[in-house]
């Protein structure tokens, strides 16, 4: 047991710093991701025979497999953080993109004639009533997406982006399983704890008169 | 000019490409009056009504409105000048009442205070307390009082014409008539031009100053719900509205002759509805329905009066006296006339025990009334 405390007092500094990467890795992702996805799942709304296409090429990239995603960036953008924010974003986009999409198609065509009956233009009936009510669907995404992302990014760690990938790969190397423990527990207690703020924001943001709907 | 223009069209055509759903029509919609515009379905008459607001454009011909042809206004803003309820009510779910109503007055610039000051009237307008209802949200409210709400949002910027695509449809037949009484009373202190599609003839003759009767995009006829009973323009119309209804003399026998509708609530309903439905009609007890429409019995004034006192947001199904009698449609007058001596109101049910009306003392006096009435005028 002491064996397992020294190793740990030893690797703490490690374990935060390489914590920190992991984080900053999968928020930039997730963030770029966002502001793709989000605005393109928008303008599909309204421009439904792209939306197949685009949804389609998307969902493509979806089948790759993550660890040859990640090898292909290599000869394109080299090895480091860059091609791993690029391979993490790519697979980010989709939930979001199909959340978006799904969340603004579904509210009832009735609101929409409403607005429109009551003079609301496109833009406001974006603003004051679509993305209000397929708000919770987005966020859902979201947190799909948010989780999905620390997890992969563990293999961040094969083209030198580091992240607590590094760690577990060590541990795998000197076949040691507290230095294994030491990348994954952090990356289980990372995916816990953002899925459950994320809960918790989009409980706060949805608007009482929806709240009643949400079953999550 | 005898009568002031609201709404005209001239020559109007419209092509679905599947077919022309109108063909060189023409109308004039007179302001200030409550017109219904009725007829088969695929006569065109939901086109019609969205033609107004330019949710529909004519192929060929103009519409004006007010004297200005709306082709050259720009449509949203047309829109926000002029009220539109639709029959799915379309109450925004994410917005309190005070918002959905103040949602026109927003979208044209009106302030917080404004807003607040129009919403406070026009709850006051259709009987619902301001202090309790404004920060509601649209599912704590049943359809009647939704529908309520989205009658209110279509007057919130004051126009002067207001569309209605079938908005009572929708509702349970007791919210129903409620309703359509609220809207004749309203107009009558507002006076706006109101235009009404619906597929309910009982409900298009009740209401309109004016009946539209549209067959195949046409006009069969154009006449005061009075008139069009009394000189049908054709045969066509004496089978629209259905034979029955031109009748002959009946003999007013039964219980179903005197009764009346509208004195009914649904057992979920607050008994502060209850209250203000009695207050409404003057009258003593209701008739508690239940999820079907089924009669579960009846509540008082002086029992609802009590409660609430104690708890205002009690469900008028909390204390129905179910021990109560009631008639059938056929039960004949004499014996109606022995029960109505002790009892307040007497449902009238079907033979599934489904409420199709009520007979109080002042409808049995109401009806004895237009019996001599009629008696005086055929001797």
């Amino acid at each position: 047991m002491n064996h397992v405390w020294d190793t740990l007092a030893a690797d703490w500094p490690m374990i935060l710093s390489k914590t920190g990467e992991h984080m900053y890795l999968s928020l930039i992702s997730v963030l770029i991701a966002g502001f793709i996805a989000v605005p393109l799942g928008i303008f599909l709304t309204s421009h439904k025979r792209m939306a197949n296409t685009i949804i389609t090429v998307v969902s493509a990239i979806q089948t790759i497999p993550s660890l040859a995603l990640f090898g292909f960036m290599i000869p394109l953008v080299g090895i480091g953080t860059t091609p791993a924010i690029i391979a993490l974003t790519l697979y980010a986009v989709l939930p979001m993109l199909q959340n978006t999409y799904v969340g603004i198609n579904g509210v009832q065509p009735s609101l929409l004639e409403a607005g429109t009956g009551m003079g609301m233009t496109k833009w406001q009936m974006m603003s004051m009533v679509q993305l209000p009510i397929a708000r919770s669907v987005i966020m859902a995404g979201v947190r799909l997406v948010a989780v999905q992302t620390i997890s992969l990014a563990t293999i961040a760690t094969y083209i030198a982006a580091g992240g607590l990938g590094d760690i577990i790969t060590r541990g795998i190397a000197m076949i040691n399983t507290v230095t294994i423990m030491e990348g994954a527990i952090p990356v289980s207690l990372l995916v816990i704890s953002v899925n459950f703020i994320l809960l918790l924001l989009n409980r706060a943001l949805t608007p009482k008169g929806l709240r009643h709907l949400n079953k999550f | 000019m005898a009568e002031a223009v609201a709404v005209e069209f001239r020559n109007v055509s419209k092509d679905y490409g599947s077919g022309k759903v109108l063909r060189d029509f023409n109308l004039t919609v007179p302001k200030g009056q409550i017109v219904t515009i009725i007829g088969p379905s695929g006569c065109g008459k939901t086109t019609l009504l969205k033609m107004i607001n330019r949710l529909e454009e004519p192929s060929e011909g103009k519409v004006l409105v007010e004297g200005r042809d709306i082709g050259s206004v720009d449509a949203v803003s047309l829109r926000r000048d002029i009220g539109y309820v639709i029959q799915q009510i379309g109450l925004f779910p994410h917005m309190t009442i005070e918002e959905n109503i103040g949602i026109v007055p927003r979208l044209k610039g009106a302030g917080k205070g404004e807003r607040r000051e129009q919403v406070t009237k026009l709850l006051q307008l259709i009987g619902l307390s301001p202090e309790q209802y404004r920060k509601r949200y649209p599912h704590e409210l049943s359809g009647g009082q939704q529908q309520r709400i989205g009658v209110a949002r279509a007057l919130a910027s004051d126009p002067s014409i207001i569309l209605m695509d079938e908005p009572f449809s929708a509702l349970d037949p007791i919210s129903r008539v409620q309703l359509q009484k609220e809207l004749i009373n309203l107009n009558q202190r507002l006076h706006k031009t109101i235009v009404f599609v619906t597929h309910d003839i009982d409900e298009a003759l009740k209401i309109a100053d004016r009946v539209i009767l549209l067959s195949e995009g046409e006009v069969v006829q154009s006449s005061t719900p009075a008139e069009l009973l009394a000189h049908p323009a054709n045969e066509f119309v004496v089978e629209f509205l259905g034979p029955e209804r031109f009748p002959k003399d009946l003999a007013p026998g039964t219980a179903h002759h005197i009764m009346i509708d509208g004195l009914s609530i649904d057992h979920q309903a607050p008994i502060e509805e209850a209250l203000e439905l009695l207050r409404a009609n003057s009258a003593e007890a209701l008739a508690v329905t239940g999820t079907w429409g089924e009669l579960l019995g009846i509540v008082g004034i002086e029992e609802i009066s009590q409660h609430l006192l104690h708890d205002s947001t009690l469900k008028v199904g909390a204390i129905v006296q179910s021990d109560t009698s009631s008639l059938l449609a056929h039960t004949p007058l004499s014996e109606v006339f022995e029960q109505i001596r002790n009892h307040r109101i007497l449902p009238v049910v079907d033979d599934s025990n489904r409420l199709i009306g009520t007979v109080t003392r002042s409808s049995v006096i109401e009806a004895l009334g237009r019996h001599l009435h009629r008696e005086e005028h055929s001797a």
